[in-house]
């Protein structure tokens, strides 16, 4: 059930985009794929679409190969980074063209389109034209286009990476909701971390054409599988030689026993977060998230002798046998 | 007349030619491009004897459609030929840039929704492009109608039966006959006059959609 991607290769002259992958996504579920551009993660989704066809590998949906199907015979719904309205339709034409294609009865494409835009919140909107919506509005009515036909999953390629931070969070919290109404099996293609996170039920975090990991998103911020993905899904600064996330650094004022020296060079207050970073003696310099509500805090500032030593779950061993990790 | 046959022609053309080297993925699509740009880089005079060397009755097919009762060069079908060959590249100019702007994004989501081909180039990529198609066209029109020298190489200039407004006009000219070479001239430059005036016309509506995007 769901979706089976099986040792995918896909290259573009030189350039290899996915090397040997192979992914299960369970049917009714929300899965990321995560990871920085370039790293396979919108090919990967375009070839389960059937919009790139792989070199090798299959893909197997709801129990049948699609490898060969071309992607209007796949059953799948597809929503663009930038919307991909059909310009010259309204909202109500554009979520209608599926259904027309299909050659639905008329009444039941009206009734169909009405249920949608009131499921997507454009009520009232059906006869304006995509240059007459905001972004959010237009992503909407691009769902609402994608699942007007029934599709077996839906794919969503960084539906949100081309709006602003506010909408943004608004709508992922919104397409949360709709997946839980709904539950077609989703995949949702993203570089943001706290999107993935906030979203999904399980993610998988894709690197250098391959995946890295697949957790879910607790998980994988808990026992990360390589420096790579600790790197990718949460902060990271260098104590003692040590990669240590930044709020799993205790400091002092006072001298302790094992911990490194070190002097304040900067406070940033956050908000609820302060950021406080340290030149430390014979190490390298490395930065620690306190909250507000520390009562060090307020003996901090540039200039003040600390001593900082690790009191989180030291890092997985295997971590330190890969790459740089990625500062975030 | 040529400009009523060649135009709707180049038109097709022109489009088909466009999407075949934006849209594919094929070996020698720069070649192809090249080659629509030729008739913009050759002299019309060049066109119009290489199409007699073709075309004409010692010609590679000339010959053949000879024997078999056509008449190319020197009547309605070789005119035709070089009227098209003349005014083929402004359709593919025009609308190669518009195509590429667009993108495959609408195409795309039309294929998966599960659009056929040809559904999606009548309702997708068609209406998209339309503009960039009617400017081609208006200026394929203005070529087609100013075009001298390649038509006046093939038609052989016969008077009342091959011959083309900017024939007639040069030919009255040098047969002192003022006032109908006058006229005739008006007549072409009353129409380009309003081409230039529908070019903008589109310029500017193309700018207020663009506004919209």
């Amino acid at each position: 059930m769901g979706i089976i991607a099986e040792n995918i290769t896909k290259r573009f002259g030189d350039f290899t985009a996915l090397d040997d992958v192979s992914l299960e996504i369970p049917s009714g579920s929300l899965t990321a794929l995560l990871g920085p551009s370039g790293s396979g993660k919108s090919t990967l989704l375009r070839v389960i679409a059937g919009l790139e066809v792989p070199d090798t590998g299959r893909v197997v949906i709801d129990d049948v190969d699609r490898t060969a199907d071309r992607p209007r015979d796949r059953g799948v719904g597809f929503v663009f980074q930038h919307y991909a309205a059909f310009r010259h339709m309204t909202v109500f034409e554009n979520i209608a063209f599926g259904l027309r294609v299909r050659k639905t009865p008329k009444a039941r494409v009206r009734e169909r389109v009405e249920e949608l835009i009131d499921l997507v919140q454009l009520t009232g909107m059906a006869k304006r034209y995509p240059s007459q919506l905001s972004g959010g509005q237009r992503q909407r009515m691009a769902l609402a286009r994608a699942l007007a036909v029934e599709p077996r999953v839906l794919l969503l390629d960084e539906p949100f990476g081309a709006l602003d931070a506010l909408v943004r969070r608004e709508l992922r919290a919104w397409l949360r909701r709709l997946h839980d109404e709904v539950h077609v099996t989703t995949v949702l293609v993203t570089h943001d971390q706290e999107e993935a996170m906030e979203v999904a039920d399980r993610i998988a975090v894709m690197d250098h054409s391959r995946i890295e990991q697949v957790a879910t998103p607790r998980n994988l911020y808990e026992s990360p599988a390589s420096a790579f993905v600790m790197g990718f899904v949460g902060p990271l600064t260098v104590l003692d030689g040590q990669q240590v996330r930044p709020h799993e650094i205790a400091l002092d004022t006072a001298p302790v026993d094992g911990a490194v020296r070190g002097f304040v060079t900067r406070v940033i207050h956050l908000g609820f977060e302060v950021r406080v970073e340290i030149a430390a003696e014979g190490h390298d310099d490395l930065w620690v998230q306190l909250s507000r509500h520390d009562p060090i805090v307020s003996a901090l500032g540039p200039g003040v002798p600390v001593w900082a030593r690790a009191v989180g779950n030291p890092v997985p061993s295997h971590a330190s046998e890969h790459d740089d990790p990625v500062a975030v | 007349m040529c400009t009523l046959i060649a135009v709707p022609l180049n038109t097709i053309f022109g489009v088909m030619f466009a999407m075949l080297v934006v849209r594919r993925r094929m070996r020698g699509r720069n070649f192809f491009s090249l080659f629509a740009d030729l008739p913009l880089a050759l002299s019309p005079v060049v066109i119009g004897l290489s199409l007699v060397l073709v075309w004409g009755i010692h010609g590679w097919f000339g010959g053949w459609f000879f024997e078999h009762g056509i008449r190319i060069i020197f009547s309605l079908p070789g005119m035709v030929l070089a009227t098209i060959f003349v005014s083929l590249p402004f359709v593919v100019r025009e609308v190669v840039p518009v195509l590429r702007a667009v993108g495959t994004e609408q195409e795309e989501a039309a294929e998966v929704l599960g659009a056929s081909p040809s559904r999606i180039f009548w309702r997708i990529t068609l209406p998209s492009i339309k503009w960039g198609v009617a400017y081609g066209v208006i200026l394929t029109t203005a070529r087609a109608l100013g075009e001298y020298g390649a038509v006046a190489v093939v038609s052989g200039r016969m008077t009342g039966q091959t011959e083309t407004a900017t024939i007639f006009v040069d030919s009255q000219w040098t047969q002192f006959n003022e006032e109908a070479a006058f006229t005739a001239a008006l007549v072409l430059a009353v129409i380009a006059v309003i081409v230039v005036v529908a070019v903008n016309l589109i310029v500017r509506k193309e700018d207020i959609d663009g506004h919209h995007r």
